[in-house]
């Protein structure tokens, strides 16, 4: 954590004051690359611990968004008074298990570093290293779902598009997002031990503020969705990746420019929060 | 005799050190409590002032120990050793790898094996995997847990905390350890098998900082001693003359409760 922080390095190094509030950057990578192990046996292990490496632990995990998309299609179809078509399903399911990828990291993550409190207490190391565990958690319990989807995609009559590639590119916008979200929160964490509690209420919030319930184009409140799509950070992620994969959309620049702003200001923010905290951890929990 | 220089040799020089930290004074730090002090026009958190410009030099073979009452800054000190709380002013110069038994060592997840988290502690202190493997068993038999090690860590004795967490810190071949207030838990005779491990490190030439409250300890163990209190560094000498200057400071003589232990 500090700029010559590694414990057990061999070389003669000097601890300095942050510059800034800031570790060196550039031997902070170092580090982080360093310890990638870490980040995958750390993973591999809690993954083990709530056997989410099992067939059924995957199964379970896939279960949870499935039956909130069936709840959410029931619901609709209650309130509209009749079927929204198939196309309508999948797009429901796919936003569901994408935001599931996205609530999950940021539950997770925010209690990433007050978790490991023992040996943020012991161990010098990049304590960005925990959220991004939690990240490569909540993607390999994701994987599964896409599976499940892709199950459903073609039974229902859906085809592969070549524009379904642009949700690749979505994908890593949203792990991007999920990643500087985890960040924040396992920081905010520190601070104010029950962010982790508030995590559900503002991501089912901001779910309901994106296309996950309804299409885009059916968003009428605040100047018909355009609005929601500036400031609500993963609309055009979401929207991007839903569209794509469900109905082969194609975007314009700026639904694109959005989605990779708000991808890269969460990741920057995220990140540049929790380093220039780091420092404060071992004192505060 | 020609290992002589070596011993010379300095390993830790920490130069006018100073280090404030933020600490929470709310009982639990919330939005909560945020809102209610904010109210209140109060604050949540303060500055503490724990080192306040220390300088001291520890050279190779050195057993040095630091006592001090609470609140004098020695556990603040070996967190800024081992890298953990940036200094404010002042820095430290550091040759060799740091090993540290500070808090409760390793058991970072306690739903986790002790096998798993020493893995995970040896990976995040950025050894390999093949190190921790070639150490495992050495470690599992010096701490003396044997199948208890697949065991999750929260079915483990603070004794077994206390083992395992001192035979990884010595077994992974430092050159400088911290040892910080980790000796006081585990019976007789794992007490006896650290300070024979202690006195082993010494003659290789190791350097060993060592945190204790128990002044019989740092009396037996340490070849040296620094006395701090409120953050300053009020003397250095061997661990005899700043225990003897300690007491008298605190007034309560050698047949004190501050001598038991160990």
């Amino acid at each position: 954590m500090s700029e010559n922080s590694s414990v057990l390095e061999t070389e003669s190094r000097i601890i300095r004051p942050f510059r800034a509030g800031m570790p060196n950057l550039r031997q902070y990578f170092i580090d982080v690359r360093k310890r990638k192990e870490f980040v995958l046996e750390l993973s591999r292990a809690e993954r083990a611990e709530e056997h989410l490496d099992t067939v059924f632990g995957q199964l379970w995990s896939v279960l949870s968004p499935l039956l909130s998309a069936g709840v959410y299609y029931l619901f609709i179809f209650v309130v509209q008074g009749g079927h929204q078509g198939t196309e309508f399903f999948l797009h429901l399911v796919a936003g569901i298990f994408i935001f599931e990828l996205v609530s999950t990291a940021g539950t997770r993550g925010a209690n990433s570093i007050v978790r490991a409190g023992a040996l943020i207490n012991n161990t010098s190391f990049p304590r960005v290293l925990l959220p991004l565990t939690d990240i490569l958690t909540a993607f390999r319990v994701f994987l599964p779902a896409m599976f499940i989807y892709a199950i459903f995609h073609f039974a229902l009559g859906g085809t592969l598009y070549i524009a379904s590639l642009q949700a690749i590119v979505a994908l890593v916008l949203l792990v991007m997002f999920a990643s500087g979200l985890a960040m924040f929160a396992s920081t905010a964490q520190v601070y104010f031990r029950d962010t982790q509690a508030l995590m559900p209420f503002a991501l089912r919030l901001t779910m309901f503020l994106s296309p996950v319930l309804y299409f885009p184009e059916q968003a009428k409140a605040l100047l018909d969705g355009r609005f929601l799509a500036v400031f609500n950070p993963v609309f055009c992620m979401v929207q991007i990746f839903s569209g794509s994969l469900v109905r082969g959309d194609t975007f314009d620049l700026w639904t694109w420019v959005l989605a990779i702003f708000w991808a890269t200001a969460s990741l920057v923010g995220g990140f540049w929060f929790l380093v220039s905290r780091e420092g404060e951890f071992a004192a505060r929990i | 005799m020609s290992s002589l220089p070596e011993f010379n040799e300095l390993t830790v020089a920490v130069r006018n050190l100073k280090l404030n930290y933020k600490t929470n004074i709310t009982k639990k730090p919330n939005f909560k409590e945020a809102l209610l002090h904010f109210g209140r026009g109060e604050r949540t958190a303060i500055t503490v002032e724990a080192l306040k410009g220390v300088s001291f030099d520890v050279h190779k073979g050195t057993v040095l120990g630091i006592i001090g009452a609470n609140g004098a800054g020695k556990s603040t000190l070996m967190k800024a050793i081992a890298g953990l709380l940036p200094p404010t002013e002042g820095e430290i110069e550091i040759r060799g790898k740091v090993s540290a038994m500070l808090s409760l060592g390793v058991g970072f997840n306690p739903n986790l094996s002790g096998k798993e988290n020493v893995v995970l502690g040896g990976l995040a202190a950025g050894l390999s995997r093949a190190e921790i493997d070639d150490n495992f068993s050495k470690i599992v038999d010096f701490a003396q847990l044997h199948d208890h090690i697949e065991m999750p860590m929260r079915t483990y004795s603070a004794g077994m905390y206390s083992r395992l967490g001192f035979a990884v810190a010595t077994t992974i071949n430092p050159e400088i350890l911290l040892i910080d207030e980790a000796l006081s838990t585990g019976d007789a005779s794992f007490k006896e098998k650290s300070a024979a491990r202690i006195s082993e490190l010494a003659q290789q030439a190791k350097t060993l900082i060592v945190v204790s409250h128990a002044l019989a300890t740092i009396q037996e163990l340490c070849t040296d001693a620094i006395w701090l209190d409120h953050g300053n560094l009020v003397g250095r000498g061997s661990p005899d003359q700043m225990v003897a200057a300690y007491t008298k400071f605190l007034n309560v003589g050698g047949a004190s409760i501050a001598m038991e232990d160990f």
